[in-house]
């Protein structure tokens, strides 16, 4: 049990903690401008597999990690660019284009594995990033983006476009913006952050498997919904959710009398406990989900 | 909630006392997932979902059987793009004018 609370109050457990938040915080970037925008983005999952796979196909094939960090981003990029194109464009359930996308990301890069590697569940080995946190990129951009993204959403115009398009995308229209091409920003942009969460995920291990996502996807959103669409807020609920999980992993490591199992369910436990525990007073961008708007 | 809760287990009932014949890891895997895409594909309608269901389970049996020819991850790709299809058709079929639905 002391070497357990050893390894919780020292500064490898801070730097722990802050590289499991990032795909986490990425993703809840992410899904803030997209949900903001009025598109609900069950997609995060989808985005953040398939940003893993093209940072890892791509840091192997060119050896570039900056190349690597790129194609993660873009890859997440398209995902949302299809899923406003189905929600927005074609006025498709907000709700079902995210759970097909989902879908879809789960067997297409197993099946992209087994046909170009013959090896169905993860990519080739390559040099990625590591633990380390301070020399990792990826920890930087996430950094960045914690700043940028909620003073982006209130002090710059495509901020305020963004919001509008979400509360009152009526007053939008109003005012002579493409309400269709604001929110299909957004969800381009949300889609990117999103892929580079999934590049850190592949990127941090050398490579990528095709269930490396684990439900981070849900839990991203869950932290949105939390924060109350406020992305500093929800950043914040991602470092709480990377808290959980590094505490879990101490236990499993110093103090074997907790079974894993159990150590396991801490995260989601606590999820389900915030939410509950936070009932009331949660305020979604008012044109959320609508098909009609 | 507690009664679709309760329908939901008899999905796993059946699978454990029909097929495994025992509680084993992962044993519901996939299939709760694929129970929301066939909620959505039936279109939330009891009939329709019965139907989706019935849609679903060939295309999963198909899968396994061209298994030599085709990786069953490509049904699984087929079933996501078939529920994204329905959502891109339903409101394209709603706005048609009524003669021609």
């Amino acid at each position: 049990m002391s070497g357990f609370f050893a390894a919780v109050f020292s500064l490898g457990f801070v730097a722990q903690v802050l590289r499991i938040s990032i795909p986490y915080v990425l993703g809840a970037l992410g899904a803030t401008l997209t949900e903001r925008s009025g598109i609900v983005d069950l997609a995060v999952e989808a985005k953040l597999l398939f940003g893993g796979l093209a940072a890892a196909l791509v840091a192997y094939s060119t050896g570039s990690i900056a190349l690597g960090i790129v194609a993660g981003a873009a890859a997440g990029a398209t995902v949302g660019l299809v899923q406003a194109a189905c929600a927005i464009g074609l006025r498709a359930d907000h709700v079902v284009v995210g759970v097909a996308l989902n879908i879809i990301a789960l067997a297409g890069p197993r099946y992209l594995l087994q046909v170009t590697y013959g090896e169905g569940t993860s990519s080739p080995r390559f040099d990625g990033t590591g633990d380390a946190v301070l020399t990792n990129p990826v920890f930087w951009i996430a950094v960045v983006a914690v700043i940028a993204v909620p003073w982006a959403l209130i002090h710059t115009r495509a901020g305020l476009r963004a919001r509008a398009a979400g509360d009152r995308p009526d007053a939008l229209r109003a005012a002579g913006v493409s309400v269709l091409r604001t929110r299909v920003l957004a969800a381009t942009v949300g889609g990117a952050l999103a892929g580079l969460g999934g590049a850190q995920l592949s990127l941090s291990v050398d490579a990528f498997s095709a269930d490396m996502a684990g439900g981070r996807g849900y839990m991203a959103l869950a932290a949105v919904i939390i924060a109350s669409w406020r992305p500093g807020r929800a950043a914040i609920a991602c470092l709480v959710f990377a808290l959980a999980e590094a505490i879990n992993i101490q236990l499993q490591g110093h103090v074997p009398s907790v079974p894993r199992e159990l150590a396991q369910l801490l995260p989601y436990l606590f999820t389900l406990a915030v939410l509950a525990g936070m009932g009331g007073g949660r305020r979604p961008p008012a044109a959320l989900g609508r098909t009609d708007a | 909630m507690a009664a679709s809760g309760a329908i939901a287990g008899l999905a796993a009932s059946s699978l454990v006392l029909g097929d495994t014949h025992a509680f084993e890891e992962g044993l519901g895997r996939g299939v709760g997932y694929l129970g929301v895409a066939v909620g959505l594909l039936g279109r939330r309608h009891p009939l329709g979902v019965v139907i989706a269901a019935v849609i679903l389970g060939f295309m999963s049996q198909g899968g396994l059987l061209v298994y030599d020819l085709v990786p069953k991850e490509l049904t699984e790709v087929l079933i996501g793009l078939a529920v994204l299809a329905v959502a891109i058709a339903a409101p394209l079929v709603a706005r048609l004018p009524r003669g021609r639905r």
